[in-house]
């Protein structure tokens, strides 16, 4: 069942003026309930700018976003209401922590909402059980936390409001191995449990392998590719054209393929690779 | 034998807080750096390789053991310009340029540091056009910073410090903030400045595809230097690297994971292209196809 559906979106900064640039050309695209999508693309290919849009930030200028088939701007002065909807969470969002306790932080989004008191302290809990931060934390300064921590913290802000949709602008930038896998791992259990649509933008195509079920690739303010995850790593040559790859255990993958191997192409973690080499290489199969 | 570049002996630092809380950042590092070595430090986030970055250019003092940087002995008696001739020799870029870039034009934000060491005009002059030459921001010499993209500006911040002439750069995840083309980019400015001008290079990622790129690799994990050694070395142990969370790549994990299985290969490679061959090889002898063919497909 689609959720959101864009139709014909177009997005320019500086219009009508000469610095005009069209960061959003005619994108249609329909997003399934319950699914997580990869959102790849180079700097500057209008990944950004399509994610503002997603939650109302900037209003699209010819299209429409329609959220359960209704348009997102029929009626404008509703807009706040929708950022309860469809959560965005920016890049760097730990530098918007700014409230006097962790959990005074996570409680702002659900405050806004105008919860009793009760319910934002369950979804306070709730957020902070998603995104692995300890309840003793809750009453420390964000100050006090390390970056992943903060980060984390930030994104539980932004579940606290039980969004149908979110949407993460690069959640994973800047941090070590550890601090991505719990990162991803907030983000999975959170839609696993709440039903929710995830978009996530990323720049690690490892990251996009594991975590998601469904890809959009954007160059130039247009959709390059879209479909499941198969159907995209599948046409390595074609990412490579805009300067983009595939998962390199998938690219291990298609150099035994060329060197004779029967082992299947549409292989993204290094679990799977293994799984299908063991028997090839005289292993036992228990495994 | 030359003196090393850089001395570190039992070297430790500890962070007090505001509420006598301390933190404790390294504990006992002990390491030498010799002249025009390219050197990557890895470490998860909190590891203390920040902590050490800040040690080796006199932004932070030891707080126990010694440390030696391009002949100073770095301590808190340091005069204010002995510091400063140290930090002449070492200089750093960090993760953010926005917090690095000062001025309002390309050219005069690379003369800032050339300016302060009172050089003279022509001087300056030559610094400024060949440190912008040597990361490709010529072009843009009268443009504003904030008109760049992200890893134009990180190019300028190390212009400007190039501009100083260091003996040394310090790289404190420099590449984090940016895109993967973005650190391509980077990376081959780093190489570059080692590999042509003989610039020693201490590169602090957590990132282990760059690691790979160095001639050494420091694994900082806790405060204690975990391990010290060629990238193949540090890499081929994928156990330790997992127990101080870090990942290998790709192409050694599915190695490391295929021996746990009882399986045995002959070398441990860490490129995708080394692994295949690797693999290939095995397959081949243990279906009895006749081996080589690897040599032609993936031949060094």
């Amino acid at each position: 069942m689609t959720v959101l559906e864009l139709r014909d979106v177009c997005y320019a900064y500086d219009k009508g003026t000469p610095m005009q640039k069209d960061a959003v050309r005619h994108i249609s695209l329909n997003i399934e309930k319950g699914s997580m999508t990869g959102l790849i693309g180079h700097t500057g290919c209008g990944k950004s700018t399509l994610l503002r849009m997603l939650n109302g930030l900037l209003r699209p200028d010819s299209g429409c976003i329609l959220l359960d088939g209704v348009d997102i701007w029929e009626k404008p002065k509703a807009i706040s209401a929708l950022r309860f909807r469809v959560g965005l969470v920016m890049q760097y969002p730990e530098y918007q922590l700014f409230d006097e306790t962790v959990g005074a932080d996570i409680a702002y989004g659900p405050r806004n909402m105008k919860l009793t008191q009760e319910e934002i302290s369950a979804r306070v809990a709730e957020a902070a059980d998603f995104v692995g931060i300890p309840h003793s934390m809750l009453e420390k300064s964000p100050f006090e936390l390390s970056g992943g921590q903060k980060r984390r913290v930030a994104i539980a802000g932004v579940i606290a409001m039980r969004p149908e949709i979110l949407v993460l602008d690069e959640p994973a930038a800047g941090l070590d191995p550890m601090g991505r896998e719990a990162i991803f791992n907030g983000l999975t259990a959170y839609r696993r449990a709440s039903g929710a649509t995830v978009i996530v933008v990323s720049h690690s195509m490892e990251d996009v392998a594991r975590y998601c079920d469904r890809m959009i690739v954007m160059n130039e303010g247009s959709v390059y590719m879209e479909g499941t995850k198969e159907d995209v790593f599948s046409r390595a040559d074609k990412l490579m054209e805009i300067g983009l790859g595939v998962p390199e255990v998938t690219r291990l993958v298609s150099l035994l393929r060329a060197g004779g191997m029967p082992i299947p192409q549409s292989i993204f973690t290094v679990e799977d690779a293994e799984r299908a080499l063991l028997p090839l290489l005289g292993g036992e199969q228990h495994a | 034998m030359a003196e090393p570049f850089i001395t570190a002996k039992d070297l430790t630092y500890t962070y007090s807080g505001d509420d006598g809380e301390s933190t404790t950042a390294l504990r006992g590092v002990s390491f030498t750096v010799s002249a025009g070595e390219y050197i990557a430090v890895l470490g998860h986030n909190g590891s203390g390789k920040s902590t050490l970055a800040k040690l080796l250019n006199g932004i932070l003092t030891p707080g126990g053991g010694t440390l030696t940087v391009s002949g100073h002995k770095m301590t808190s008696e340091m005069t204010d310009e002995e510091i400063f001739a140290v930090r002449r020799d070492v200089g750093m870029v960090f993760q953010n340029p926005d917090n690095q870039l000062v001025a309002t034009i390309v050219e005069e934000d690379v003369a800032f540091g050339p300016e302060n060491l009172g050089l003279p005009r022509e001087e300056i002059r030559r610094r400024v056009d060949d440190a912008l030459k040597a990361v490709g921001m010529y072009e843009y010499r009268n443009s504003q910073p904030h008109r760049l993209s992200g890893v134009q500006k990180q190019r300028v911040a190390i212009a400007g410090v190039l501009a100083m002439m260091p003996k040394c750069i310090i790289f404190d995840e420099s590449t984090a903030m940016l895109d993967p083309r973005g650190r391509a980019d980077v990376m081959n400015t780093v190489r570059k400045l080692n590999r042509d001008f003989g610039m020693t290079v201490l590169h602090i990622t957590h990132y282990m595809d760059e690691a790979v790129q160095a001639n050494r690799v420091l694994v900082i994990s806790d405060g204690i230097l975990s391990a010290d050694g060629t990238p193949k070395e540090v890499f081929s142990d994928v156990e330790a690297l997992r127990r101080v969370g870090l990942d290998a790549p790709q192409g050694r994990e599915l190695m490391h994971a295929l021996e746990s299985d009882g399986i045995r290969f002959s070398d441990k490679p860490i490129s995708a292209e080394e692994c295949a061959a690797c693999i290939l090889a095995r397959y081949q002898h243990a279906n009895g196809i006749c081996g080589g063919k690897e040599k032609e497909v993936f031949g060094k």
